[in-house]
């Protein structure tokens, strides 16, 4: 497999505190990469980065993305080269329709796209996108955004956050079938049973990737607070 | 072809359909400037016309428990590229009536020109009223608008009022409307409202919820660009056991726009209860990057945004 994303020693300083510190991350085309760590470890803003998010711009190191460097590229040219984002709590919109929202740059069957998240398309269509939606509607409405937009890298920010839990499998089996269309997805949580779908797995703590592995060996250094960069002073692991 | 045909084509490129004048069960009025076009009163909607030298007054009365299918067509336009206008709505509902009200306010070719429109109405106990006024505007800039309402709603009576001029540049337009809800009454008043270039937007919604259990929302939608610049208050006043009110006021501020949000709350029962919240300013960012990431332009986004709050 080619690496799709390759992040290269990239430090991130916000208020003069790193909050990545010298990351290398690889993710290579085609796969579900799982991304977990505990709360306030920088996940969401290394998605935020790879975006290129508003105020998300690396102090130093690059981001390669198909073998293109694209550190100063605007989020709108890394979403025109197929970069996407889904994030952890979603942006709510008045007067657009769930319809008009879908349809944004596609052609795509919205029918079998909210089917395929557990939604019923007549009751959903014409529903607007704004706050007389629940967390987990809004949520599974950007999941089926994806499954129309078929982005060559699709990043999940904590996706089933705001999901009922007799609903998580199904989640699981979107997510699936976001990377059965031919998208590379990188999957930030910090829930063990998310994480576990992916590849492989790398572990954020202190600023740093710490491991990156199967998913099952990620989980278990996760669950057994193993941490040998940080020395527990940054995530609460206990050191080895 | 006659002053009522170009009427009837100016209704059509707005996206009104002008065959509904053609409707034996449709009531309406069509003035341009200060001159009847013509009118339709249907059973169980009484319409009189008294035309003065400078100002048209309209009594329209929906008889008690008449429910009527078609609404009632208020078709104001101006097509001589500078003029006054100036009318005087009065607006019946007898008890347990239910009729809805369009109003389309077609000033289009207008260069400089003043718009007065006086309404008062009356609904009844367990009436219902929905009015539907939109504006469509030249791009001068030189219209001047002054809307008033004096409302009141009776017991169990609902009224419903949606104000649009998203079309063209407002020009100037100052709207003053009061509404006084009785028992158990229901009122909800919006308004979407788009400022360009050098507009002025003024605008005092204000509901007084004197009965027990009467309930209201206003919700203002206004999005700015240019220079234009908009004070939308509105106020609300809860006296009675009950009474609940709510205000959303939402103001999108682009370029050297200026807007200003005044809410004004007045509690003097303590069985009552009124909220508000007002946002002003740019486009939100998250909204932005959210559309971005599906694949538009910041420029095709923001369009987008602003549309869906004027929608």
């Amino acid at each position: 497999m080619m690496p799709l994303l390759d992040l290269r020693q990239i430090t991130f300083i916000a208020d003069n505190k790193p909050v990545l510190d010298n990351l290398n991350l690889i993710v290579e085309e085609g796969e579900i990469h799982a991304l977990i760590g505990t709360n306030g470890t920088g996940k969401s803003t290394l998605a935020r980065l790879v975006m290129g998010c508003d105020g998300y711009h690396i102090s130093s190191g690059n981001i390669f993305f198909a073998q293109q460097k694209i550190d100063q590229y605007s989020i709108q040219k890394r979403a025109s080269l197929g970069i996407s984002m889904v994030w952890q709590e979603p942006a709510y919109f008045e007067g657009i329709t769930v319809r008009d929202y879908l349809r944004l740059n596609n052609q795509a069957d919205l029918t079998e796209c909210l089917i395929t998240v557990g939604l019923n398309s007549e009751d959903y269509l014409d529903r607007m996108l704004d706050k007389t939606m629940s967390g987990g509607e809004r949520k599974r409405i950007e999941l089926a955004s994806m499954l129309a937009l078929r982005p060559r890298l699709c990043i999940l920010d904590e996706p089933i956050s705001g999901i009922d839990l007799l609903s998580i499998n199904n989640i699981i089996s979107v997510i699936k079938q976001i990377k059965l269309q031919g998208s590379t997805v990188l999957l930030i949580s910090h829930r063990e049973e998310i994480a576990a779908i992916a590849d492989r797995a790398s572990l954020l703590c202190g600023g740093k990737i710490i491991m990156t592995s199967t998913p099952e060996q990620v989980i278990q250094s996760y669950k057994s607070r193993t941490c040998v960069i940080c020395d527990g002073r940054e995530c609460n692991y206990v050191s080895i | 072809m006659s002053v009522f045909d170009k009427f009837r084509q100016l209704l059509n490129s707005v996206g009104a359909n002008s065959k509904v004048l053609e409707d034996q069960n449709t009531a309406y009025i069509a003035v341009d400037g200060q001159v009847l076009l013509s009118k339709q009163a249907i059973p169980g909607v009484k319409i009189e016309i008294k035309q003065h030298v400078d100002l048209t007054i309209a009594d329209i009365t929906v008889t008690s428990h008449t429910q009527v299918s078609n609404p009632v067509r208020l078709c104001f336009s101006m097509m001589q590229q500078v003029g006054r206008q100036n009318f005087r709505v009065h607006i019946i509902l007898e008890p347990y009536a239910k009729v809805s009200f369009i109003s389309h306010g077609l000033f289009t070719t207008v260069d400089t020109a003043k718009h007065i429109m006086d309404k008062t109405i009356e609904i009844g106990e367990g009436a219902s009223l929905t009015f539907t006024d939109s504006h469509f505007h030249s791009l001068s800039g030189g219209i001047k608008v002054l809307s008033s309402a004096r409302i009141k709603v009776g017991k169990h009576g609902y009224y419903f009022s949606d104000f649009s001029l998203t079309t063209g540049h407002v020009g100037k337009l100052y709207l003053d409307y009061s509404v006084e809800a009785e028992e158990h009454a229901v009122v909800e008043l919006t308004s979407r409202i788009f400022g360009h270039a050098h507009d002025e937007i003024k605008m005092s919604e204000k509901v007084s919820l004197n009965g027990r259990f009467s309930h209201s929302v206003i919700k203002s939608r206004v999005a700015l660009e240019g220079e234009a610049k908009a004070v939308i208050t509105g106020i609300t006043e809860g006296y009675a056991e009950g009474a609940r009110g709510h205000m959303d006021c939402l103001e999108i501020i682009k370029d050297k726009a200026e807007g200003q949000s005044i809410p004004v709350v007045k509690v003097s029962h303590p069985l009552a209860k009124i909220t508000h919240e007002a946002a002003i300013g740019t486009i939100d960012n998250k909204q932005l990057e959210t559309l971005i990431v599906h694949g538009l332009s910041p420029e095709q986004a923001t369009d987008l945004i602003v549309l869906g709050i004027l929608r």
